[in-house]
């Protein structure tokens, strides 16, 4: 069986990766945007 | 598939990490080029280039119309839209944007739709843990659907390798990632699919994680293609069905879309200007691929009417195909004594074995056997028949 707490690790790892990773998404955006390479 | 079941999605990030360098060489190998077809041809002659096509049109196809059923499906499970009206709306959102902006207009919606998921998923995992706590759900898992938290799940553990295989051969062989390794600037396909990878790594994960919840937060549920969205509706409420409507929406769109214009281009490079007519202009091919667009749309909905079965059942039935296509696909970018009998062979057995253990056995071991023989087909006549292609060939064109 999977322990409780490897699903809490891969779940709680997820989130925060998706976090971090929309993060980047948004900052790499703004960069674009400023730097006039976007469109 | 429970926790197994979670992370065999997550491996798709790994194609996408591997085609991340995989871009930047095909790009330098062909800096002219159009289609993932144009590579298939120039590197191993008209014959498997054709093979090539059936098997990635069929597949696209059977991939587009997975993400239409899904559209119907969903949207009718969270707000009672019948199935036919939502398939059909977010059939026509696509085709249209599709038609008026090609890949230009695919990519920008496809960034915005990334980062909707993203920070939905986000928003969805942490609203469940605030209304469930791990312990209940692992509880509740355990006394009534333990075969989800077992570790030594054979068919689970086989379709980790089968996901990552198809994975592997959707990323490596798609007119979707190729045409955009070629759109990009230089320098900017091995960062974007880095980033790509990134980003869908913990999707399947979170998203599973949501599914898992069902039974701790009591949410009846009437198929495993609604689970998901049945228990964010749940959790968030009016505003979560609302939210939920739009992160399935734009999950949708972001491949439907992509599919539409790769294929279209595929469709219209690869069949129109090669086979038929090679003195088009380029605005007479930007009419055809809107036209083939719509087509593709048509067809798709056409095809979505009756509902055919569930959305893994139809899609994972072309995993052999794509499977396939994975050792053709790297041995002709990296090796040059890879030849078109090893190629060939590789796509038509692997297909073929592949599709018997498809109903032989499962769904689940399909695309691993399909890709085995292909492999095998491969190294075999690399090793007795040896080529020595000039990558120049892929360079210069024609």
């Amino acid at each position: 069986m999977f322990s409780n707490g490897l699903i809490a690790l891969l779940v709680y790892g997820a989130l925060i990766l998706s976090a971090i990773t929309s993060t980047i998404l948004i900052i790499l955006f703004i960069q674009e945007w400023k730097r006039g390479t976007l469109w | 598939m429970g926790i197994w079941g979670m992370l065999a999605y997550s491996t798709a990030s790994i194609g996408l990490f591997l085609f991340a360098p995989m871009s930047a060489r095909i790009r330098a190998l062909m800096p002219d080029g159009y289609t993932s077809g144009d590579f298939m041809r120039l590197r191993y002659g008209q014959t498997a280039w054709k093979i090539f096509l059936v098997l990635t049109l069929f597949y696209s196809l059977t991939w587009l119309v997975s993400m239409a059923m899904a559209g119907g499906i969903l949207l009718n499970a969270l707000s009672g839209i019948r199935y036919e009206y939502g398939m059909t709306v977010i059939l026509a959102v696509c085709v249209i944007y599709t038609m008026r902006g090609g890949l230009y207009a695919v990519i920008g919606t496809d960034f915005i739709q990334s980062l909707i998921i993203l920070i939905g998923v986000v928003v969805v995992g942490f609203a469940v843990l605030q209304q469930v706590e791990m312990e209940t759900i692992y509880a509740n898992l355990t006394a009534e659907k333990p075969a989800l938290l077992d570790v030594m799940f054979p068919a689970a553990i086989i379709a980790v390798f089968n996901n990552l295989l198809f994975g592997l051969g959707e990323i490596f062989h798609n007119n979707v990632w190729w045409s955009r390794a070629f759109a990009f600037r230089q320098g900017v396909g091995r960062k974007a699919y880095t980033i790509a990878g990134l980003i869908w790594l913990p999707i399947p994960i979170a998203a599973g994680f949501v599914a898992l919840a069902s039974g701790a937060l009591g949410v009846p549920v009437p198929s495993p293609d609604m689970v998901g969205p049945l228990v964010i509706a749940s959790v968030l409420g009016e505003i979560g069905a609302v939210a939920i409507f739009v992160i399935v929406f734009s999950s949708l769109a972001s491949s439907i879309d992509s599919l539409l214009a790769a294929t279209a281009d595929l469709i219209t490079e690869d069949i129109y200007r090669r086979m038929w007519r090679p003195g088009a202009t380029p605005g007479q091919l930007k009419k055809v691929a809107q036209m083939v667009t719509l087509a593709l749309g048509l067809g798709t909905w056409l095809v979505c009417l009756p509902r055919i079965g569930t959305l893994a059942t139809v899609l994972f039935f072309a995993g052999p195909l794509v499977g396939s296509m994975i050792w053709p696909i790297i041995t002709g970018l990296y090796w040059k004594r890879a030849n078109s009998q090893g190629a060939i062979s590789g796509m038509v057995l692997g297909s073929i074995v592949g599709l018997v253990v498809y109903f032989q056995i499962g769904w689940y071991v399909a695309s691993l056997v399909g890709t085995v023989v292909s492999m095998v087909c491969v190294i075999f006549f690399t090793v007795i028949q040896p080529a020595n292609y000039s990558w120049q060939t892929l360079r210069q064109g024609e």
